[in-house]
C-alpha cells in the first residue's frame, strides 16, 4: 500500500482548518508539492484554552485509509471532518497558475489575449507535473485534501486584560478588521468563515462583553449561529460540546462547498473534452484524458460530500474511461505507470467504497474485474502476462486488499469464518469461491502464491518492451529476496488463520507446510523444523497419513543436518508406520535411528521418551481383562496383544523389554526380550513377582504386521478397580535409550472394543468380550459365606415389643470370628429404634458371638425392640461381619435386610345404633331445672365395636378399658355389660362388643345434637409370644371415636317383642324430643310376598287351603282410624281369592295419621299372625313413617339385633321360629 | 260432656290433673275426649298461663271468667291471692257454676296446703283430694 501516493488510498473527508490556535510555523507559503502538515502544529500556549479548543476539534484526526463512520448504517450520519491546523496568515492555494511561470514564458507568445489562466495543477499549465499530456496527479487530490478547506475556523481572542473602555474599543475595531478582511479572502473562494471569539473572562466578570460580541457581530456581519461564536472560559467537557455542535452547524456549509466543486467539475464534463485552450500551444492530453479527469472529480467530490454511491458511479465511469485512454499512452513512458497507478488507485476505491455499504461480494468483484482488465491490459501491450512484473503487481494487489482488510470491521470481513456476504452452500461450481471476498489470511496466501509465480518467471528471459510498474526492471529482478517476501507473506497468512479459530486448523497446517518447505529449500532447517512440527501435529490429527510421510520424509533430512537427535529419533520411529505413501521407503531400524561414532566417557547413553500422543504409533496395542468383575484373592486372566504396523522394508522390530502399567495397586509387569524363547501368536507368560514390578520373559521379535498375544495371570489381592493404563516399550541400542510410551487410555473408542484370543490346534479363535472398557476390572470384595434368616412373619405393631429371632449359619469351610450388628431405622431416615439382645447383658445393637467353628449348628438369637407409637415403615439391617481365623486382616461382611413396616394392630369398625329406654319419658309440664325449657329425655344407644385384625388368629385380646369423654351437654351412662369380648367361632374371626350408653341432655339450651370422644384401649398379645407372662401384653389404644348423637331428631324404633310362628310382635316407637307438635302418617306395608315366585305361592296357598280355608282368603289388613277399635277380624269376605297372596294376618293400624306430642314417644303395636312361613328369616311388613308438616320420611331403626333392616328398601325381616315351644320360651324370657 | 282440670303452682309446675265427665244428661262421670285430644289437654291448658299472666293484673277477682279458646274447647282460670292457678277445659260456657266450683276447690286446696306434709308448688298425690275434687265435679258439673 505504501506504494501508491497516500492520497490515492485515503478516505476523503471534508477538511476544516483551524485558524489561530496555532503558532506560525513556517513563515513560507505551502507549496502544493510538498504534503502539507509533516511536522505537528504547536499550539499556541498563549491563547485562552487553546489545547482544550484544539483537542475538542482535531480529537478524531488520523490518516484514515478506512473510515469507520463512514460505513453504512442506519445511524444518522455524524458530520466528520478532517481537521487541520493553520496559523493565521494562512493563504488558500492559488487558484490560477501565476502568469509570470517561467515555463509559461516559453510558450506564451504574450499575455494580451489570455482569457484567464488555469489551475496550476491542470495539465494545460506548465508549471504543473501534468504538462502537457497528465491525466491526474496525487496532488489535485492533495490539494482538497490538506490545503483548501471547506470551512475555516478562525479563532481570535477578545481584549479583556483591562477594564479601560478606550483599549477595548481599539481592540474590537481592530478585530472587525481583521475578521472582516478574512471573512472578504474566503468568501472569495466560497470557504465558509465561523469566527469563534475567545474570552478570558466570564461574562460576570467582563460585564460589557454581551455587547462588545453584539458589537463585533454586528460590525463583521456574522450571524450568531454559525458566523461568529463567542467562548467563555469553560470546562474541557463544554468545550467538547461547543466543537461537536460547531461541526454540525458547520457540516452542511462543507456539503455545499464541495456540492459547488461537483457542480462545477459536471459542467466542465459537460463540455465533452478539453477545455477552451488559452493559449494556442500544443494540446497533448486527449479528450478522453479530459473526461477521465472530469469524472474523477466528481467522484472524489462525492466522496468528499460522503455520497458513497454516487462516488462509485463515478469511480466506475472514471475507469472504464481510462481503460480507454490507455490506448493512447506509450508503454514505455512514466504516464504509463502514472496511469497505472491512478487505474489501481481507482479500482481500490471503488472497492473499498463497496465495502463501506457492506457488499464484500461486491468489492471481490471489483477486485476481480480490476485483475483481469489488467491481465488484458497487459496482456495487449506486452503480448504475454507471463511475466514477473505483472504477477508482482498481482502479489501486490492481494496484499493491498489484505491490509484494507485488516482495517475493516469484523462483519463486513470476518476473521473466523472465511467469508461472509452469502450462504456458504451457495459456494460451489455454479458459484465458484472466487467471487466471495475471503478473509484477510487468504489475501496473504493469494500474494504469497502470486509471488512464488513471480519467482518463477523472474529467471525468464524478457525480449522487446517489458512491463516495470512497480516492479524493477529484468536486470535487477534477481536482487529480489523472492523466498523472504513469500516468508513474509505466508507468516502473516499463518496469524491471521490463527488469529480466527480453531476452525481453521487444516489451512494453518497447510501454510505451515508450505514456509517449512521454503525454508528446508533454503536449507534453513531449524525454522523448516519448526514449521514442519506445526503443519505434521495436524496431519497426525487428521490422519492424512500420505502427506504426513511427505512432511517426515524432509522433516528427518532436517533433523539430521541440525543433529537434533530426540526429534530426529521420534521422527523415525514415526517413519517406520506403514501407510505413510511413497516416502518410506528407505526407512530404517530402530538400532540404525542414530549414527554416532562419539563414545560417551561414563558409558552413560541419552534416553528418548516419546509418547504415542505425538507419534503415529506403528505398535497398535490392546489389553483386555478376561471378565470385567472378580472378586479379591482370585486370579484373573488377561491378554495384551500387540500389531506392529511397521513397513516390511525395515525388517524385524525388537524392542528390548516391554512393560504394562496398571492403575492401582497391581505392580506393572516387564516382559523382556529373550531371544532363545521361541516366538509364538498366544504366548502364555510366566510371571515373577518383585519387589516392585513383575518380570516374565518372552520374545519381542515383531515382524511386519505380526500380532503377538501374551496371556498373562494375575493374583488380585485388593478391593479397587485395576485398569491397564499404559504400554512402555524400549529399545535399547548401543548410542541411545528410546522409550515408546502407547497410552491406553487415549485410544480411541472403536480400537478399544477388543477381542479375546484363543488358539485351538494351531487355529486361532478369537470372540468379542462384551465390556465396554475391556482394560478396566472391577476387584470385589470376597463374597460372604453366612446365611442370616430371620423368622419374621408379617407386619410389626405399634406400640409391641417385638422380638425377631435371627438364625445364623456358617457355611465357610472354616472357623470364624463372627459379630452382628442390627440398626432399625426410619425409611426416611429420621428415626432410628435401639433394641437389645435377648441373651446378651450390653444394652448395643452389636453382639459378639465369638469363634464359630466350621460346620457347626445354627445359631440363634433374639432381637428385642420396642415399636414406634405410629405406623411407619421400619427397614431393620442386620449386618454380620467376620474374618477367617486363618485370615484375621480381611473382614468379610454380609448385610440382610429386613423390612417391617409398623402398622395397627387391630382395625375397629364401630356402629351406633337407637335403643329403646324402658324407662317413661318425663312429663314436659314438670319443672326439673329452672333453667332448662326441655325436660330431661333419655335416650339409649348401642355403640357396637367389631375389632378385627390382619393377622386375627395370632392375636389374642385379655382385656379392654372403654372411656368416654369430652361430653357437652349430655349426661352419658355406660351400662355395665359382660366385660369379656366376645369372639367369633374361630380364632381369625373379630371381636365384637356392645356398650349401651344413656345419653341424657342436661343443657340448658336446646341442642341439636350432643358429641361424646370415646376411648377403646386393647390389651392384647401375640399368641406366638414365648414369654406368657402378665408382662407379655401390650396396650393399643385406638384412634378417639367421635360420638355424635342426634338429641332433637324424631325417630322410629323397631322392636319384636315376639317370633314365634304363631305370633309375630312387632312394637313401633315413634319419639319426638322437641317441643314442637309433629304430625306423621303411618302406613303399614302391603301384605304380600314379594319374595316368592309364583309356583311356590301357589303350592303354599294349596297347603293353606287344605289347612284352614277361610285363613287362606282372609287378606291384608283393612286401614283403621279408629284407635278405640284397633283390634278388627280380618275381613274375610272382602277381595277374590288368589288375587293376592298374603302371608300374614295383623292387627293394627293399616293406615293411619299419629300426633306425637312434645317430648313425647308414641308406641305403636302390631300383631302379625304368619300364614304361609313357617320358619326362617321372612320379610315381614314394614311401617312407613311420613312426617307430614315436614314431608318427610323417617328411617326405622331397629332397637334391638333379633330382626335385621334393609336400610334401602326399608324391608324388615325377622327370623321366625319354628314351633310355639320357641315362643312361650321367647315370651318367657322376654318378660 | 268432658273436663280438664289442672291446678299449675306459682311457678307455672303442675301440681295437679284430672279429666272427668259429666254426671248429667246421663253422663258417667269419665271423660270423652278421644286419644288425641286428651293427649293435647294439658298442652291447650298451659298454652293459657300466658293469658292468665296478663288478664290477672286486670281483673281485681279471682275467678278470671274463660280467658282463652281452643276450637271448641273454653278454658276458665281462677288464681288464688298465692298465685296457684286452677284452670278448667271444658265444652260449654257455665261461668257460675265453675265459679261455685272453683271456689270450693280453692277452699280444697287451702286445706291441703295447710297439710303440714305439703309445701307450696308440690305435686298434690293425696287420693283423699283427688276424691273430693271428684265430687265436686259430680256436684256441681
Amino acid at each position: 500500500m505504501d506504494l501508491y501516493p497516500i492520497e490515492y488510498m485515503c478516505h476523503n473527508l471534508p477538511l476544516m482548518a483551524l485558524s489561530g490556535l496555532t503558532i506560525a510555523h513556517n513563515s513560507e507559503p505551502l507549496h502544493i508539492s510538498t504534503s502539507g502538515l509533516e511536522s505537528p502544529a504547536a499550539v499556541d500556549p498563549d491563547f485562552p484554552n487553546s489545547f482544550e479548543l484544539y483537542k475538542a476539534f482535531n480529537d478524531d484526526h488520523h490518516e484514515a485509509i478506512w473510515e469507520p463512520r463512514a460505513v453504512k448504517s442506519d445511524a444518522k450520519l455524524q458530520p466528520t471532518f478532517r481537521v487541520i491546523a493553520v496559523d493565521k496568515h494562512y493563504r488558500l492555494p492559488s487558484k490560477k497558475a501565476s502568469p509570470l511561470s517561467p515555463r509559461s514564458t516559453s510558450s506564451v507568445s504574450s499575455g494580451t489575449r489570455s482569457p484567464g489562466l488555469h489551475s496550476p495543477l491542470s495539465p494545460l499549465s506548465p508549471e504543473s507535473p501534468l504538462y502537457p499530456d497528465g491525466i491526474m496527479s496525487q496532488f489535485w487530490l492533495r490539494k482538497y485534501r490538506n490545503f483548501l478547506p471547506s470551512v475555516v475556523v478562525s479563532f481570535h481572542e477578545i481584549y479583556t486584560e483591562t477594564e479601560e473602555v478606550q483599549m477595548k474599543i481599539n481592540n474590537d475595531s481592530e478585530l472587525i478588521k481583521e475578521l472582516n478582511e478574512q471573512k472578504r479572502y474566503f468568501a472569495e473562494r466560497n470557504v465558509k468563515l465561523t469566527a469563534v471569539i475567545v474570552s478570558r473572562k466570564s461574562i460576570l466578570k467582563s460585564v460589557d462583553l454581551n455587547d462588545r460580541i453584539a458589537y463585533l457581530r454586528k460590525g463583521t456581519g456574522l450571524d450568531a449561529r454559525s458566523g461568529l461564536c463567542f467562548v467563555p472560559p469553560s470546562s474541557p467537557v463544554e468545550i467538547q460540546v461547543f466543537a461537536k455542535e460547531l461541526k454540525s452547524f458547520l457540516s452542511p456549509f462543507a456539503l455545499d462547498f464541495y456540492g459547488s466543486l461537483l457542480k462545477h467539475a459536471r459542467k466542465k464534463r459537460g463540455h465533452n473534452g478539453a477545455p477552451a485552450l488559452t493559449s494556442p500551444s500544443m494540446q497533448l492530453l486527449s479528450p478522453q484524458g479530459w473526461n477521465v479527469r472530469y469524472e474523477l472529480k466528481q467522484a472524489v467530490f462525492s466522496e468528499y460530500r460522503q455520497d458513497i454511491d454516487l462516488a462509485i458511479k463515478f469511480y466506475g465511469i472514471a475507469y472504464e474511461s481510462l481503460l480507454e485512454v490507455f490506448k493512447t499512452i506509450p508503454a514505455d513512458s512514466s504516464r504509463w505507470n502514472e496511469a497505472r497507478a491512478l487505474l489501481d488507485a481507482i479500482a481500490f476505491k471503488i472497492l473499498k467504497c463497496n465495502l463501506y455499504l457492506n457488499l464484500p461480494v461486491m468489492a471481490q468483484k471489483v477486485f476481480n474485474v480490476h485483475l483481469q482488465s489488467i491481465a488484458g491490459l497487459v496482456e495487449h501491450t506486452f503480448s504475454t502476462t507471463e511475466s514477473y512484473s505483472f504477477y508482482g503487481w498481482k502479489a501486490l494487489q492481494y496484499q493491498v486488499l489484505a491490509q484494507l482488510l485488516d482495517l475493516v470491521p469484523e462483519t463486513i470481513s470476518p476473521r473466523s469464518v472465511p467469508f461472509v456476504g452469502v450462504d456458504t452452500e451457495i459456494v460451489g461450481p455454479e458459484f465458484p469461491s472466487l467471487n466471495v471476498l475471503h478473509h484477510t489470511g487468504y489475501q496473504y496466501l493469494n500474494a504469497a502464491h502470486q509471488t512464488r509465480m513471480r519467482k518463477q518467471l523472474s529467471r525468464s528471459s524478457i525480449i522487446g518492451v517489458y512491463d516495470t510498474y512497480m516492479t524493477l526492471p529484468p536486470d535487477q529482478e534477481y536482487t529480489v529476496d523472492h523466498n523472504s517476501l513469500i516468508l513474509g507473506f505466508l507468516e502473516t497468512a499463518y496469524s491471521r488463520f490463527v488469529g480466527g479459530n480453531e476452525s481453521q486448523t487444516r489451512m494453518q497446517a497447510h501454510i505451515a507446510h508450505q514456509m517449512a518447505q521454503i525454508y528446508f529449500s533454503d536449507e534453513k532447517y531449524p525454522d523448516a523444523l519448526k514449521y514442519f512440527y506445526l503443519a505434521e501435529g495436524l496431519y497426525r490429527k487428521e490422519r492424512w497419513n500420505y502427506l504426513l510421510g511427505y512432511i517426515l520424509n524432509d522433516a528427518i533430512y532436517a533433523a539430521q543436518q541440525v543433529q537434533d537427535k530426540e526429534q530426529l529419533v521420534r521422527l523415525q520411529l514415526e517413519f517406520l508406520s506403514e501407510g505413510l505413501g511413497p516416502w518410506n521407503k528407505n526407512a530404517v531400524n530402530v538400532p540404525q535411528f542414530i549414527q554416532t561414532n562419539e563414545e560417551k566417557p561414563d558409558g552413560e547413553v541419552p534416553e528418548y521418551v516419546i509418547s504415542s500422543d505425538n507419534i503415529l504409533s506403528f505398535f497398535d496395542v490392546n489389553f483386555a481383562f478376561m471378565i470385567s468383575e472378580t472378586h479379591v484373592s482370585s486370579t484373573i486372566a488377561s491378554q495384551l496383544t500387540i500389531q506392529s504396523k511397521h513397513i516390511a522394508a525395515a525388517g524385524d522390530v525388537i524392542p528390548s523389554s516391554l512393560q504394562i502399567n496398571f492403575s492401582g495397586s497391581v505392580k506393572p509387569i516387564v516382559i523382556t526380550h529373550d531371544p532363545s524363547v521361541s516366538a509364538s501368536r498366544i504366548k502364555k507368560l510366566k510371571i515373577d513377582d518383585g519387589d516392585d514390578i513383575q518380570k516374565a520373559t518372552a520374545s519381542l521379535q515383531f515382524k511386519p504386521n505380526d500380532i503377538m498375544t501374551f496371556e498373562i495371570l494375575q493374583l488380585l489381592k485388593k478391593v479397587e478397580t485395576v485398569s491397564a493404563v499404559s504400554v512402555l516399550f524400549t529399545f535399547i541400542q548401543k548410542s541411545f535409550v528410546l522409550k515408546l510410551a502407547i497410552d491406553l487410555d487415549t485410544a480411541e473408542p472403536e480400537r478399544a472394543i477388543s477381542r479375546w484370543f484363543v488358539e485351538d490346534d494351531e487355529t486361532l479363535h478369537s470372540q468379542y468380550l462384551s465390556s465396554l472398557v475391556p482394560r478396566s476390572l472391577t476387584v470385589k470384595p470376597k463374597p460372604p459365606r453366612v446365611v442370616i434368616i430371620s423368622n419374621v412373619k408379617g407386619p410389626a405393631y405399634i406400640g409391641e415389643e417385638l422380638s425377631i429371632p435371627l438364625t445364623l449359619t456358617s457355611e465357610e469351610p472354616e472357623d470364624i470370628k463372627l459379630s452382628m450388628s442390627v440398626k432399625v431405622q426410619n425409611v426416611e431416615d429420621q428415626l432410628e429404634i435401639t433394641g437389645f439382645w435377648s441373651d446378651d447383658d450390653t444394652k448395643g445393637s452389636t453382639i459378639d458371638l465369638d469363634v464359630i467353628a466350621s460346620g457347626s449348628d445354627s445359631i440363634i438369637r433374639d432381637y428385642t425392640m420396642r415399636m414406634p407409637n405410629e405406623t411407619c415403615d421400619l427397614v431393620m439391617v442386620v449386618t454380620v461381619t467376620y474374618q477367617l481365623l486363618s485370615d484375621p486382616e480381611i473382614d468379610i461382611s454380609k448385610t440382610h435386610v429386613i423390612d417391617l413396616p409398623v402398622i395397627f394392630p387391630f382395625q375397629v369398625s364401630y356402629d351406633l345404633t337407637p335403643r329403646i329406654y324402658p324407662k317413661k319419658w318425663p312429663s314436659p309440664f314438670f319443672v326439673y331445672d329452672l333453667q332448662s325449657h326441655s325436660p330431661p329425655i333419655t335416650k339409649r344407644w348401642c355403640l357396637s365395636a367389631t375389632i378385627d385384625a390382619v393377622d386375627m388368629s395370632h392375636m389374642e385380646i385379655s382385656d379392654y378399658d372403654f372411656k368416654i369423654s369430652n361430653k357437652t351437654g349430655i349426661d352419658l351412662q355406660l351400662l355395665d355389660g359382660p366385660k369379656e369380648l366376645t369372639h367369633g367361632p374361630t380364632p381369625s374371626d373379630p371381636y365384637t362388643h356392645s356398650f349401651i350408653l344413656d345419653v341424657t341432655n342436661n343443657d340448658a339450651v336446646e341442642r341439636r345434637v350432643a358429641n361424646a370422644d370415646a376411648l377403646l384401649t386393647l390389651k392384647w398379645r401375640r399368641t406366638t409370644a414365648k414369654n406368657k407372662g402378665e408382662d407379655s401384653y401390650n396396650f393399643f389404644d385406638l384412634p378417639i371415636l367421635k360420638l355424635t348423637f342426634p338429641l332433637l331428631e324424631p325417630r322410629v324404633l323397631l322392636d319384636v317383642e315376639s317370633t314365634s310362628s304363631d305370633l309375630v310382635h312387632l312394637v313401633y316407637y315413634i319419639e319426638n324430643a322437641t317441643s314442637h307438635i309433629l304430625t306423621f302418617s303411618v302406613t303399614l306395608d302391603l301384605n304380600t310376598d314379594m319374595s316368592l315366585s309364583y309356583p311356590l305361592r301357589h303350592q303354599l296357598r294349596q297347603q293353606l287351603l287344605s289347612k284352614d280355608p277361610s285363613a287362606a282368603t282372609g287378606i291384608g289388613g283393612r286401614p283403621s282410624h279408629d284407635e278405640s277399635d284397633r283390634r278388627h277380624s280380618l275381613s274375610r269376605d272382602q277381595a277374590p281369592p288368589l288375587q293376592q297372596h298374603s302371608i300374614f294376618n295383623y292387627e293394627g293400624n293399616k293406615q293411619v295419621g299419629v300426633r306425637v306430642l312434645p317430648s313425647t314417644c308414641r308406641r305403636l303395636d302390631y300383631d302379625l299372625l304368619p300364614l304361609a312361613v313357617t320358619s326362617g328369616w321372612q320379610r315381614v311388613p314394614a311401617l312407613r313413617v311420613y312426617d307430614t308438616h315436614f314431608k318427610k320420611s323417617l328411617s326405622v331403626f331397629p332397637a334391638s339385633e333379633k330382626f335385621r333392616i334393609d336400610f334401602k328398601t326399608g324391608a324388615v325381616y325377622v327370623n321366625i321360629s319354628s314351633s310355639s315351644e320357641d315362643l312361650s320360651n321367647n315370651l318367657g324370657s322376654e318378660l | 260432656m268432658s273436663f280438664y282440670l289442672a291446678i299449675i303452682g306459682s311457678k307455672d309446675n303442675a301440681i295437679y290433673s284430672l279429666d272427668f265427665g259429666t254426671y248429667r244428661q246421663g253422663g258417667d262421670g269419665t271423660s270423652k275426649f278421644s286419644a288425641d285430644v286428651r293427649q293435647l289437654c294439658p298442652f291447650i291448658v298451659h298454652s293459657s298461663l300466658d293469658i292468665i299472666e296478663e288478664v290477672q293484673w286486670t281483673n281485681s277477682a279471682m275467678h278470671l271468667k274463660v280467658i282463652d279458646k281452643f276450637y271448641n274447647y273454653l278454658i276458665s282460670a281462677y288464681v288464688t291471692s298465692g298465685n296457684i292457678k286452677f284452670l278448667l277445659l271444658h265444652e260449654t260456657r257455665a261461668d257460675e257454676v265453675i265459679r261455685q266450683f272453683f271456689v270450693d276447690l280453692y277452699d280444697l286446696y287451702v286445706k291441703t296446703l295447710m297439710s303440714p306434709f305439703y309445701s307450696v308448688d308440690q305435686a298434690i298425690t293425696s287420693k283423699v283430694f283427688d276424691q273430693r275434687v271428684k265430687m265436686l265435679a259430680k256436684k256441681y258439673l
